[in-house]
């Protein structure tokens, strides 16, 4: 039986088929020996109740020892059968053959012990109760009596003899074949017949019948026949006698016969009878009949002691039988479905999940059968599940596996550094292309924490550093969720700065922070490219600017040529106006020179302690209405830090004056409308930050990476050299500038400058 | 296992024990079996030994009835498919003492008919009338059977005969019966061509 709630129909069902069977079994064996221990028993009643001869009937004596010799061979097929099995499975050390041998040999002592004394001790009181009635009956009771009937009628029998012989004396020579002497033997008969007290006399000629007397009080009513067989026995032995019944009634005649001596004539034959009463008959039968059974008794006395023992020797063996057959049922009972459980246990053991236990039972031992299977069934689906999830965490670290292979593929093959670092702030991931970068092993730094990796090596610190100095705080960082920073940043690379543009994106899954994603990429040849453009195209607008004033120059210079060749009377007023035009281009070309020259020969940073806010507040107040509409205000920090200003910053005042003034001009120019232009300078961790904010349209995205460079104008006049010159500056103090979009619109300068 | 063993021995002893000692007893024999032809009828006689023994005495004066069964057949010594088959016979000598008649009724019955019935007085007629059969008419010759003996050369044709005293069983459960042996004599088929005035007086059944 299946244990959970869904027991399975094949293994319930077998076990109650194989019960019924057992059962069927058990119950037909039982109802035949029932029925044959029945028929026996009611042969032998009905054996008992009528004639004894029965008892001994042959059938009877075959019908047992048959019985018996069926039991014997079905006792020992299944003691030896069941032994035999048990024996092997002992030696097999099969799990419970201990104690289902226990079992088998208490039940079969418990069985044979009281079986057997019974039938050594009734065995012996039978023999004893029939020697006594065989003895006792038979011997002293019974025989004397048919010995004693037989004597009587014999005594009666040889009375008559002599009565015969006497009356042939009496008849002496009379020719009894003579017709004319039968009176005188009727009176002869007659008047012995009343001296002698006889009933009945016959007298023959030879065998011939010649005359008969009976006497009245007799209760003769037919003279019967005498036998051929006396009279010839007669003839042949002198004397002889028989016994004859009556017809009609249950009294005999005693007949003695004598024949009258051989002398070679014809002989003569007297047959005398007395009649047995009616009541000496019947007692004389009695007595004779109980002797004659003593007798079949005592011949049959093998055969019923057979019987008697066989009968015994059956009762016993059905007995036996029984009990050792219902012992093993019982040992079977319980060893059965204990074997069962062991054997399921060791199946299960070995991994047979599938495996259900089918011994059949009603008791205690069922309820355990019931709860091992339903075991077994939840280890099968645990196991069920386990596998399945097993599988599906195969699959899907397959899966990641491949996602991962994939992935570290990608990152081994881009030329973008990648480090990822997990919430716990522990380096996860660094690419081969970032260690490049960085000049450093990646092995070296995965798995280690940030800040160890950070005190390791100089360049992640300062690049990191610098990076998370750019995000507002922890919190704003979840709070933007995916939203990516990006920042350039310089880094001395084995003696030699390198620009870096970092991008950190937070990692964030179910609301909650994975980490992020730091992604460098190496700007220095893309700027040295760009520097080199930058310059190419300066060339081009140089000598693009150059050449304009030489234009005029030359067609002034040609003109007065020409008028001086030929004399031309408006030389001089000719003269006048083209010396005007050439000086006023070559003032042109002057001022081109000398604004190419001062951005060119900017001179390095003179570094020096300032107070940045105070160095806004001083700009600031130079635009004080400047502009109908636009107001500049300052934004700075008061706090102090070691005493002094927290705003304080080592710079070139005048350089960073110039690019502040530079950006609010352009800040002032963007500004069409009424609104405000923000100055704020600001203290952050490592770096002090200069911003420019202003409401004006803003700058397109296209525009925003070509803004720094030099010539690059959006407002179609200038020289485009003012944005470079800012840069300049900035770079000049191994700071970063970029440009963002401030909200609701305009544009946000930021200068972020290390302290 | 002794306690088995001990049962098998017991109920082994209790079994075959009766069988076992009735197998030492002597079986009966019989002896001078003639045949001769009367008529149409084919007479046999043979006289049967060691039948009569203590048991079977003590049974008769018990008043226990108690038969012998003599069974005879008549077969030619080469057969062939034409040959009558069954031809059999079988004569039940039954005796009863009666105690208060102190007489043995004797009755004679042929397969399954009575034919004759005596009185003998004592044991010696008893047992000579039980034993000392003959000659008897046991199987009528006639039709297909008679022109079969009549075709056969003499000594080709054979009476054989067997008595039955009682039955027993053998190893105590297959019943087996204590008889004598098959006995054979030729048939004197010569005498079936002799004129009928030649013919031998139909015996008694007795001697």
């Amino acid at each position: 039986m299946s244990a959970n709630g869904d027991k399975p129909q094949n293994q319930e069902r077998p076990t109650v088929g194989a019960r019924l069977k057992d059962n069927r079994t058990v119950f037909l064996a039982l109802t035949i020996t029932l029925l044959v221990i029945t028929i026996a028993y009611y042969v032998i009643l009905r054996g008992r109740e009528q004639d004894p001869a029965l008892v001994n009937n042959q059938i009877l004596l075959f019908f047992l020892r048959n019985v018996n010799a069926v039991l014997v061979t079905a006792l020992a097929f299944v003691l030896v059968r069941n032994l035999t099995k048990l024996w092997f499975e002992y030696r097999g050390k099969r799990l419970g053959a201990k104690l289902k041998t226990k079992l088998v040999v208490t039940y079969i002592g418990l069985s044979l012990i009281p079986v057997m004394l019974l039938f050594a001790i009734g065995t012996e009181v039978l023999q004893g109760s029939l020697d006594t009635v065989f003895r006792t009956n038979s011997s002293e009771l019974l025989e004397p009596g048919y010995d004693v009937s037989l004597a009587l009628s014999s005594q009666i029998e040889k009375r008559n003899q002599i009565n015969a012989e006497l009356i042939l004396e009496s008849i002496g020579e009379l020719p009894i074949d003579d017709n004319r002497t039968q009176p005188q033997l009727d009176r002869v008969l007659k008047a012995r017949l009343g001296k002698l007290e006889l009933d009945v006399i016959y007298a023959f000629h030879e065998t011939e019948f010649v005359h008969a007397v009976t006497n009245p009080t007799s209760g003769i009513v037919d003279l019967p026949d005498i036998d051929s067989e006396l009279l010839l026995a007669t003839l042949r032995g002198g004397r002889t006698s028989q016994v004859q019944r009556l017809p009609g009634n249950a009294q005999r005649l005693l007949l003695g016969a004598a024949a009258s001596e051989d002398t070679g004539s014809e002989r003569t034959i007297i047959v005398a009878g007395s009649v047995l009463s009616e009541q000496l008959s019947e007692q004389t039968r009695m007595l004779v009949d109980a002797g004659q059974a003593s007798r079949q008794v005592l011949v049959q006395e093998p055969e019923i002691r057979s019987v008697q023992t066989l009968t015994f020797l059956m009762v016993t063996l059905v007995l036996l039988l029984t009990c050792s057959w219902v012992g093993l049922y019982l040992a079977r009972q319980v060893t059965v479905p204990i074997q069962a459980l062991a054997d399921g246990t060791r199946r299960i053991a070995q991994g047979d999940l599938e495996h259900r236990v089918e011994a059949a039972a009603d008791d205690e031992l069922g309820v355990l059968v019931d709860s091992f299977n339903q075991m077994t069934s939840e280890l099968q689906r645990s196991k069920t599940l386990l596998e399945e999830s097993n599988f599906d965490l195969i699959t899907s670290n397959n899966e990641l596996d491949q996602a991962r292979e994939r992935i570290g593929t990608v990152l081994r093959s881009v030329s973008t550094g990648v480090i990822s670092i997990d919430q716990e702030r522990r380096i996860t991931t660094c690419n081969d292309a970032a260690g490049q970068m960085l000049n450093l092993e990646p092995k070296s730094i995965e798995g280690k924490d940030l800040q160890a990796a950070l005190n390791q090596h100089e360049a992640l610190h300062n690049l990191l550093t610098a990076q998370e100095e750019t995000e507002d705080s922890a919190e704003e960082h979840l709070a933007l969720n995916s939203r990516t920073r990006r920042s350039q940043h310089r880094a001395a690379i084995n003696n030699e700065w390198k620009t870096f543009e970092v991008s950190s994106t937070p990692l964030v899954a179910k609301g909650e922070s994975r980490g992020r994603v730091v992604v460098l990429e190496d700007l220095t040849e893309l700027i040295r490219a760009q520097k080199l453009a930058t310059w190419n195209e300066a060339a081009r607008r140089i000598a693009h600017e150059i050449k304009n004033p030489l234009t005029p120059i030359k067609l002034s210079a040609e003109r007065l040529l020409k008028k001086h060749k030929a004399n031309d009377p408006d030389f001089d007023s000719t003269l006048d106006g083209s010396i005007k035009i050439i000086v006023r281009e070559v003032e042109k070309m002057k001022n081109l020179v000398d604004e190419f020259a001062r951005f060119a020969r900017m001179p390095s940073p003179s570094l020096s302690q300032l107070d940045a806010g105070q160095m806004c507040r001083d700009v600031v107040k130079l635009y004080t209405d400047i502009k109908q509409g636009v107001e500049v205000i300052a934004l700075t920090d008061t706090d102090q830090l070691n005493g002094a200003s927290a705003l304080t910053v080592a710079g070139d005042e005048a350089q960073l004056r110039s690019a502040l003034i530079n950006l609010i001009d352009n800040a002032i120019e963007a500004t069409t409308g009424p609104g405000t232009v923000v100055v704020r300078a600001q203290r952050r961790a490592t770096e002090l930050r200069l911003q420019v904010a202003d409401p004006g349209p803003g700058v397109r995205p296209e525009d925003k990476e070509r803004l720094f460079l030099p010539y690059f104008s959006t407002k179609g006049r200038g020289t485009g050299l003012g944005l470079s010159i800012v840069h300049r500056i900035v770079t000049d103090h191994h700071g970063t500038i970029r440009i963002d979009d401030n909200q609701p619109h305009g544009a946000v300068f930021t200068i972020d400058l290390p302290t | 296992m002794r306690l088995v063993s001990l049962v098998l021995l017991i109920g082994t002893v209790g079994v075959w024990s009766p069988a076992v000692s009735a197998l030492g007893a002597e079986d009966p024999e019989i002896v001078h079996l003639h045949s001769s032809v009367a008529g149409r009828e084919l007479q046999a006689s043979l006289h049967l030994l060691d039948a009569f023994d203590e048991p079977t005495r003590l049974r008769l004066e018990a008043g226990m009835p108690t038969s012998f069964t003599y069974h005879f057949k008549l077969e030619t010594k080469r057969r062939w498919w034409f040959d009558p088959t069954d031809v059999t016979s079988q004569l039940e000598v039954i005796a009863i003492f009666d105690a208060i008649d102190r007489e043995y009724q004797i009755n004679y019955m042929l397969d399954g008919r009575l034919v004759q019935s005596r009185v003998a007085q004592d044991l010696r007629s008893l047992e000579r009338a039980m034993t000392v059969i003959g000659p008897i008419s046991i199987f009528e010759l006639d039709g297909k059977l008679r022109l079969r003996l009549e075709s056969l050369e003499e000594g080709k044709s054979v009476l054989r005969a067997r008595a039955v005293v009682g039955s027993r069983a053998w190893l105590g459960i297959i019943p087996t019966s204590i008889g004598s042996p098959w006995l054979e004599t030729a048939v004197p088929v010569n005498d079936l061509s002799l004129p009928r005035e030649l013919e031998p007086a139909r015996p008694s059944l007795f001697q």
